[in-house]
C-alpha cells in the first residue's frame, strides 16, 4: 500500500519540483500540468506489477479479457463502479487491458475516436450503447429527409459481421440459411439467433473451411461433428447475427463471409429470397465479442433506410415492413427499444409520414399505414425512408402484389442505404 | 507431334484457367445499396405481351435535386439498343410495367419492352455545370420479373457510383476512377439442381460490363465457373457469352447437379476472362410440400476490373 502510495505521488512532486514544467513564467502554479502528472502517476500506478494490491481492482479484474471490457460496452451500473465510466477517464482503462488497442496510434489520434467518447458519454443516459437521442427533424422540418451524416455500409462485399433480419421457422414455413466463405483459409463463427416473440436468444458456433458454402433449414438446425459446428433448430419469427471470430488480426481474416436466405410457405411456394446486411471490419484486432459499429472498427450501421415500394391497393394483398434494431446487448439481455419515423414520398413528391414504437424486431403490415395505400398516395410506388430515432436499424420489405390473373406475388425488397450512425452489438 | 500439341493445348488451358482465378490486387468491388450514377438490371423480362410474364421496373430518386436519367434497354435478340429519358423530381419514385411503358405529361417517355429477356441500363445526365459527385450519384432501383404461373423475381439494380467530378458524355469509363469498376469476382451461394426435375434447375444471367452500343459491337468474353461443394472439392466450367445469355446452371455444365456436386449447396465464383462480366442467379427451388419457389439471386463481389460503355 506504501509502495503504491509512493508511486503515485511521486511524479507530481517531481514534476512540483521543476518550475519548467508546473510553474508558468510568472510564478503562477500551472494546475493543469500538476493534474497531468498526477494523471501519469495513475496511469503508471494501473499498470504496475501490483495491481491486485490497489482498491479499484474488483472482482472483474480476475475475469478474462473479453469479460474486463463489460463496463465500456454494457454501460450499466451493477458491472461496474459509476466511477469508471465517467468522461475520457473511461477509455484509458479499456485501452490499458487491450494491448492491440493502445499499441495502435489511430486509434487515440483520430477524431473518430472522438466520437466514440461522445457516443460512451450517450451510453449513460441511456442502458443502451448506442443510443443517440439525435433529433430526426430536418432543418426544413420534414422527417428523415436532411442530408444524411456518415458513410453507409459497403454491400455485397465480404464481410465480418452480417446480419439477417427475417427467419421464420414454423409448421407451415421455413427458412434456407446460406452462409459461404469467401476467404481462402477456415473461418469461425459467433452467431445468434434472436425470437420476435420474447427477445431470448441462442447462440451457436459454425466453422468453414476455405471457400466452403453452408446451408440448412432453421426448422431443422444442422450438425457436422467433422467441423464442430451445431445448428439449433429455430422457432417462430426472428432475426440471426453472425460475426467472424476471427483467430488472426488481419483485416482479410475478418472480412470473409457471406450469407443469404430463403424464406418460404411450404404449401405455396411463396418465396421471399435476400441477401444479409454484411458490415466490413475497418480496422486490424481481435475478436471480442464486442461489435463497435462505429466507422471506425467496423462499417457504421445506415442511417436511413430507403426503398421503392409498391402501394398497398384495396383488398389487395398486404406488404410488410421488417425492422431490428442494430444495437443489441444480448449479455445483459436488454432489448433495444425505439421509435421509428417513416417519411413516404409519392411520385408527384408529395410527402407524407407515420411512425410508430417496436421493441427487439417487428413486422409492420402496409395496413397499419394510411399512407401507404394507393387511395391516400394517388400513385402506384412510394419511395418509403425509415429512420430509427434512438437506435439506428436493419431492415427490409416483403412486397406483396397481384399480377396476371390475380395471381400473388411475394419478393424481397432490400433497402437502399444513406449516412451512417454508431452503434454496438454485444455478444455474450 | 500429336502429343506435344496435346501438352501444349493443357499447359495454355491450365495458364488461362490459373490467369482467370487470379486474384486482383488493389481493385475494388463496387460498394451496393448507395445512390449511384449507373445502374444495371441484368433481367428485364416480357413474354406474351406481359400476360406469361412481365416486369416491374421501379426507380427512385434518392437525392434532393431534379435528375435527368437516360435509359437503354437491350434485348437479348438482336443486342441493339433503344434508348430514353426520365426526369424524376426530389425523392420521386418511379415504376412501370416493361410490357406497357410509361407516357407522362412530363419529360418521360419509356417505350414499352419486347423480346424474352434483356437487359437495362440508365445513366445519371446532370445539367450543365452542375456536374459534382452528388449531382451524379442520386438514384437507385430494382425490378421484380413476374408470370402466371406465379414465379416472381426480385433483385435490386447494380449500382456504379460516379467517383468524378465531370459532365456526362456518353462514355462510361468504368474504371475506378471515373466511375466504380465492375466487379472482377462474382461470388453466389446456388442450391445444386435435381437430375430430371426442371423445377429445381437455378438459371443464370450473363452480360459482359464492357458494351459498345454506338457501333453495335457485341461484346464477347470467356465466362469462367468456380465450383466449391461443402466439402470444399473443386470444379470448373466454363462458357462463352455474347452480348447477353440467361441459361440453366445445368446447361452450361453438370457440375451444378447434385449428383456431381454430392452436397446441396454449392460456392460458385464467377469470372469474365476477355472482360468482366455482371451476373446473377435465379434460385429455383422446390419446397419439402412440392411447392415450387423462386427467388432473385445477387451476388457478393470481390475485386474490380475496367470495363466501357459507349452509348450513341
Amino acid at each position: 500500500m506504501k509502495r503504491a502510495a509512493a508511486l503515485l505521488i511521486l511524479p507530481a512532486l517531481l514534476t512540483l519540483a521543476q518550475p519548467s514544467l508546473a510553474v508558468t513564467t510568472s510564478g503562477v502554479v500551472d494546475w493543469n500540468t500538476v493534474l497531468r502528472a498526477l494523471g501519469g502517476a495513475l496511469d503508471s500506478w494501473r499498470l504496475s506489477p501490483f495491481t491486485n494490491k490497489t482498491p479499484t481492482v474488483g472482482p472483474t479484474r480476475t475475469r478474462t479479457p473479453a469479460a474486463s471490457q463489460t463496463p465500456t460496452r454494457a454501460g450499466t451500473a451493477t458491472k461496474t463502479p459509476t466511477r469508471t465510466r465517467t468522461g475520457t477517464a473511461t477509455r484509458p482503462p479499456t485501452s490499458t487491458l487491450t494491448p492491440s488497442r493502445t499499441k495502435t496510434e489511430t486509434r487515440t489520434t483520430t477524431v473518430t475516436r472522438t466520437a466514440t467518447m461522445t457516443r460512451t458519454v450517450t451510453n449513460t443516459s441511456t442502458p443502451r450503447p448506442t443510443s443517440t437521442p439525435v433529433p430526426t427533424t430536418a432543418n426544413d422540418g420534414r422527417i428523415a429527409l436532411a442530408i444524411a451524416d456518415g458513410v453507409p455500409p459497403a454491400q455485397n462485399l465480404a464481410s465480418a459481421f452480417i446480419v439477417l433480419p427475417y427467419i421464420v421457422s414454423s409448421a407451415t414455413q421455413d427458412t434456407r440459411i446460406e452462409l459461404m466463405n469467401m476467404s481462402n483459409r477456415d473461418i469461425q463463427l459467433q452467431c445468434f439467433y434472436v425470437r420476435q416473440s420474447d427477445c431470448i436468444e441462442v447462440g451457436f458456433f459454425v466453422r468453414l473451411t476455405a471457400n466452403q458454402p453452408l446451408s440448412w433449414l432453421a426448422y431443422d438446425g444442422a450438425s457436422n461433428p467433422l467441423t464442430f459446428t451445431a445448428v439449433p433448430p429455430f422457432d417462430g419469427v426472428g432475426e440471426l447475427k453472425c460475426a467472424v471470430a476471427a483467430e488472426r488480426p488481419e483485416l482479410s481474416a475478418h472480412n470473409a463471409l457471406q450469407g443469404r436466405v430463403l424464406v418460404y410457405e411450404r404449401l405455396t411456394g411463396e418465396t421471399v429470397g435476400y441477401d444479409a446486411i454484411g458490415f466490413q471490419r475497418l480496422s486490424p484486432g481481435s475478436y471480442s465479442g464486442v461489435i463497435d459499429l462505429d466507422g471506425f472498427t467496423y462499417e457504421q450501421c445506415p442511417d436511413r433506410l430507403h426503398f421503392a415500394v409498391l402501394t398497398r391497393q384495396t383488398g389487395g394483398p398486404v406488404s410488410e415492413l421488417i425492422t431490428v434494431p442494430c444495437a443489441e446487448d444480448l449479455l445483459t439481455q436488454t432489448p433495444t427499444q425505439t421509435t421509428v419515423q417513416l417519411a413516404i414520398v409519392n411520385e408527384f413528391e408529395q410527402v407524407f409520414s407515420s411512425s410508430y414504437r417496436f421493441s427487439c424486431i417487428t413486422s409492420q403490415p402496409f395496413s397499419k399505414f394510411i399512407a401507404l395505400s394507393k387511395s391516400t398516395l394517388g400513385t402506384d410506388t412510394a419511395h418509403l425512408v425509415v429512420r430509427g430515432v434512438s437506435s439506428p436499424l436493419i431492415g427490409m420489405v416483403i412486397d406483396r402484389f397481384s399480377g396476371q390473373n390475380a395471381t400473388l406475388h411475394t419478393t424481397a425488397n432490400e433497402p437502399f442505404l444513406e449516412g451512417g450512425r454508431s452503434s454496438t452489438v454485444i455478444f455474450p | 507431334m500429336q502429343r506435344a500439341t496435346r501438352t501444349w493445348a493443357a499447359i495454355v488451358a491450365l495458364l488461362s484457367m490459373s490467369w482467370a482465378f487470379a486474384p486482383v490486387a488493389g481493385a475494388d468491388a463496387p460498394p451496393q445499396r448507395l445512390p449511384s450514377a449507373v445502374l444495371i438490371f441484368p433481367l428485364i423480362a416480357v413474354e406474351g405481351g406481359g400476360t406469361t410474364v412481365d416486369t416491374r421496373v421501379e426507380l427512385v430518386n434518392l437525392s434532393r435535386q431534379a435528375v435527368d436519367v437516360k435509359c437503354v434497354f437491350i434485348p437479348a435478340l438482336s443486342c441493339s439498343g433503344i434508348d430514353f429519358h426520365i426526369r424524376l423530381t426530389p425523392n420521386q419514385p418511379l415504376s412501370w410495367l416493361a410490357s406497357k411503358g410509361l407516357f407522362t405529361t412530363s419529360l418521360t417517355a419509356i417505350p414499352p419492352f419486347f423480346g424474352s429477356s434483356g437487359e437495362l441500363k440508365c445513366f445519371v445526365q446532370p445539367d450543365d455545370g452542375q456536374e459534382s459527385i452528388d449531382q451524379h450519384n442520386t438514384i437507385q432501383g430494382r425490378a421484380a420479373v413476374f408470370g402466371a404461373d406465379g414465379q416472381t423475381i426480385g433483385y435490386s439494380a447494380v449500382g456504379f457510383l460516379r467517383l468524378s467530378d465531370g459532365p456526362y458524355n456518353g462514355i462510361i469509363p468504368l474504371d475506378g476512377n471515373t466511375y466504380a469498376q465492375c466487379p472482377d469476382e462474382q461470388h453466389f451461394v446456388f442450391l445444386s439442381s435435381e437430375a430430371g426435375n426442371p423445377l429445381t434447375e437455378s438459371e443464370i444471367v450473363l452480360a459482359p460490363c464492357s458494351e459498345d452500343l454506338e457501333n453495335s459491337i457485341p461484346t464477347t468474353t470467356t465466362v469462367q465457373f468456380l465450383v466449391v461443394n461443402e466439402f470444399e472439392q473443386q470444379l470448373s466450367a466454363a462458357t462463352t457469352v455474347s452480348c447477353y445469355t440467361r441459361r440453366t446452371l445445368r446447361q452450361i455444365s453438370q457440375v451444378f447437379t447434385r449428383a456431381t456436386l454430392g452436397s446441396e449447396t454449392g460456392h460458385v465464383i464467377v469470372r469474365g476472362v476477355q472482360t468482366p462480366v455482371l451476373a446473377m442467379l435465379i434460385d429455383r427451388f422446390l419446397t419439402p410440400d412440392g411447392a415450387r419457389g423462386t427467388a432473385g439471386n445477387g451476388p457478393a463481389y470481390r475485386g474490380g476490373r475496367s470495363a466501357e460503355i459507349r452509348l450513341p
